[in-house]
């Protein structure tokens, strides 16, 4: 066997995936061949001194900053979601004699989570839902920024709007307008 | 509370649970910034890196279809950007000499040398110097197949390629490293 063919086998020899007659071979050269066994264990020692090198240490700034940086975008990702669904969170609009009613489900918000903008014939709110850190086992509440804007079918009076947000509902009563009324 | 699965905090990060990725970003941060150091050589360039492979991996996670593990996944993200930095820093791929794989006339066998000389300075520098003289291709397989300790498969898909390019360029490669060190152990160290 020429010393060649063992250089060509060597790295599965060392991996344990050379086939076992191909091994019987190449051990029997290496009783008789210094040079080729030489070669068989400055390679294993090669790998395991690659192998011995330590880990480099995450610096910790470079970990803060990698954290921040996704945050970061997840935060644009968030918003960027749930302005597509717009189906969150769920409400109501009601038609009353005198005024209209809007009911929000806001489970969790407190009044200065929310950004309320009226216009004569439409309504916005938007808010954050903040989750709560930790790993959700289920995961069933929507969370993050959102935007709900509807359009009203009659004209309100927004001077004498009133919004309540009691027990996770948001109440807001719009007066109609007093063309609409007389209309 | 019971560690989850990688499996399990995929398909929380899936359905836009942050928490979930964030922990396994913690997971993997260390073994890609590793990985890239150890390819690129550099902590700059391993800082680059590791930002890039999380941010991808974040932007893409939706479509990762889950046929090889997570751990996988990122590998192949990251070594992707590694030899993407390379194209752009060294365009001028170098080859291994084919002349390194000749019998020569080795004869020292510097093997039962103690592990304890890794405390050498010297030569961790001359390992470092050996792995840098590798083409980048041979020296991604060579740190995620020996260091690393990715099974072959795994090295193939995280880098794209078959099972036998693996086996060779790795075979190449730990000759060559082997070669280098030798010159090392025989007295004949000079600046790579």
């Amino acid at each position: 066997m020429k010393c060649e063919q063992i250089l060509l086998w060597v790295s599965d020899y060392v991996d344990g995936e050379l086939p076992h007659e191909k091994c019987v071979e190449l051990e029997k050269h290496l009783t008789l061949c210094p040079r080729c066994r030489s070669i068989v264990n400055t390679l294993k020692t090669t790998i395991a001194l690659y192998q011995k090198v330590e880990l480099y240490k995450l610096p910790t700034s470079i970990h803060q900053s990698l954290h921040q940086m996704l945050r970061h975008e997840w935060e644009i990702h968030e918003t960027k979601v749930d302005v597509k669904s717009l189906k969150f969170p769920p409400m109501e609009l009601i038609e009353k004699k005198k005024e209209f009613l809007l009911l929000i489900e806001l489970p969790g918000l407190k009044k200065e989570d929310l950004t309320l903008t009226a216009k004569p014939r439409s309504i916005e709110i938007s808010g954050f839902n903040k989750q709560i850190d930790g790993i959700y086992y289920i995961k069933e509440i929507k969370h993050g920024w959102f935007l709900r804007a509807i359009e009203l079918p009659a004209s309100i009076d927004i001077s004498k709007a009133d919004a309540q947000l009691k027990n996770g509902l948001l109440q807001i009563r719009f007066p109609k307008s007093m063309e609409d009324l007389r209309g | 509370m019971k560690e989850l699965s990688d499996k399990v905090l995929v398909k929380q990060a899936k359905e836009n649970n942050f928490k979930a990725f964030e922990e396994l970003v913690n997971r993997y941060e260390t073994k890609v910034y590793n990985l890239a150091y150890k390819i690129l050589g550099s902590q700059e360039d391993a800082k680059d890196i590791l930002q890039d492979t999380f941010l991808s991996a974040f932007k893409s996670i939706d479509k990762f279809k889950e046929k090889s593990n997570f751990s996988t996944w990122i590998y192949r993200i990251a070594t992707n950007a590694c030899l993407m930095k390379f194209r752009k820093k060294e365009p001028k791929m170098v080859s291994l000499d084919d002349r390194l794989f000749a019998t020569g006339k080795e004869a020292i066998d510097w093997s039962k040398n103690p592990l304890t000389l890794l405390e050498e300075e010297e030569l961790k520098k001359v390992m470092n110097q050996a792995i840098k003289s590798l083409p980048p291709s041979h020296r991604a397989v060579f740190v995620l197949r020996d260091i690393e300790k990715l099974s072959n498969l795994q090295t193939a898909k995280a880098l794209g390629i078959s099972v036998s390019a693996v086996k060779s360029r790795l075979h190449r490669a730990r000759l060559c490293l082997r070669e280098k060190l030798s010159g090392y152990f025989k007295g004949e160290y000079h600046e790579m």
